[in-house]
């Protein structure tokens, strides 16, 4: 595993800082003074882990705090959407109900361009991509979305859908309509079509 | 609430039984793969923030659709789609179900008398997961805010001078007449 050496904002002074410390993927392991490494999760994944739980105006100082990390070090493109995915992951692996709410939440304010996330979405858990999906959505990035009506599972190609239908536009129903007439596409698919046009 | 707003939402379910809110609809039929089921009723019994999981109980059938408007033109909410998943009395009564309706954020009182929440061990919910794999169990069809079936519930629930769509309303007729319906 490809690790790296990290500076940290925290000084020499605070030894719970992460001065020094070797990365693991998610991880740090602190070089500690008494030879015991201690696991310390990424500070995207904390800030995220902190959000998840907060709840109130909480949440408002919590994602606040979500940002800082993702920025911290995110001079480059690549390592700025890196972080935002990591954070949306993160919410999402956790046990709670409204996780992809909350990860729709993150990547529609950390960031203007979700179309650029979207070029992850086939090598992106289904969870993540869902998300990915919703957030498109709400932006009404039909030709995106456009890319991923005939793929994936039943699941996501549902995800997909309704992030269409939600945008709500001549183009978006023509699309939809179109996909109901189309005899490649799945028979559930089509009639999931035909109600949503029943509604 | 009048007749013609009635909702067959799980018609082959007789009342009274429990829905939850959950993610999707097609997952539970993706390839009919029993192990891809399985993962899937564990994810609609994810618990809250506070390691419960929600539920409302449903005595008549016409009554799902105010949960709907509850949930779904919550302030604090605003979602956008809903599917609810219904599961049966017998199958939680044994647990530890709890008649919550202070530990519910909606603004609808008549949806907050109605709230529960169920508390699951890890090998309880594989139980359940279980039972509603062997029953088949399925969400109701996605029900979507801006459409004209849930625009005439929103409607019937305004006229109701319904909480949820106006915060503080005064004329919540459930709390005039009483948490009903009918």
């Amino acid at each position: 595993m490809k690790s790296e050496i990290r500076y940290s904002f925290f000084s020499a002074e605070n030894p719970a800082g992460t001065a020094g410390s070797v990365r693991f993927g998610d991880y740090y392991v602190p070089r500690s003074s008494t030879g015991v490494n201690r696991l310390t999760p990424d500070p995207v994944v904390r800030a995220a882990t902190e959000y998840r739980k907060a709840i109130g105006l909480g949440k408002i100082r919590a994602f606040e705090l979500l940002k800082q990390a993702v920025l911290m070090d995110a001079a480059h493109p690549e390592v700025f959407f890196r972080n935002v995915r990591n954070a949306a992951q993160s919410i999402l692996s956790a046990d709670y109900r409204d996780r992809y709410e909350d990860a729709v939440q993150v990547l529609l304010l950390l960031t203007q361009d979700v179309k650029r996330l979207a070029d992850g979405i086939p090598d992106a858990s289904e969870e993540m991509s869902r998300a990915i999906v919703r957030a498109l959505g709400r932006r009404k990035e039909l030709s995106t979305l456009r890319r991923f009506v005939s793929t994936g599972s039943l699941g996501f190609r549902e995800e997909v859908i309704n992030a269409i239908d939600e945008i709500d536009s001549f183009e978006a129903r023509e699309l939809l309509l179109s996909l109901q007439s189309d005899p490649d596409q799945p028979e559930v698919i089509r009639n999931f079509l035909a109600e949503l046009a029943q509604q | 609430m009048p007749s013609d707003q009635s909702t067959d939402y799980f018609p082959s379910l007789e009342p009274p039984y429990f829905v939850v809110e959950v993610e999707g609809r097609l997952d539970f039929i993706d390839n009919d793969v029993s192990v891809r089921r399985l993962a899937i009723y564990g994810d609609a019994l994810a618990p809250g923030t506070d390691g419960k999981l929600s539920l409302f109980r449903v005595e008549h059938s016409h009554e799902t659709a105010q949960i709907m408007v509850a949930l779904m033109f919550n302030q604090k909410r605003q979602r956008s789609r809903i599917y609810l998943f219904p599961i049966l009395p017998n199958e939680i009564e044994h647990l530890s179900l709890a008649h919550t309706p202070d530990n519910c954020d909606l603004d609808c009182k008549w949806a907050k008398q109605r709230h529960w929440d169920l508390v699951l061990s890890d090998t309880e919910r594989q139980t359940l997961t279980n039972t509603l794999l062997a029953a088949r169990r399925e969400p109701g069809n996605v029900i979507k805010r801006d459409k004209p079936k849930m625009r005439g519930y929103r409607a019937a629930a305004e006229a109701r001078g319904c909480m949820t769509i106006e915060p503080g309303s005064q004329r919540c007729r459930c709390e005039t007449e009483g948490i009903t319906l009918d």
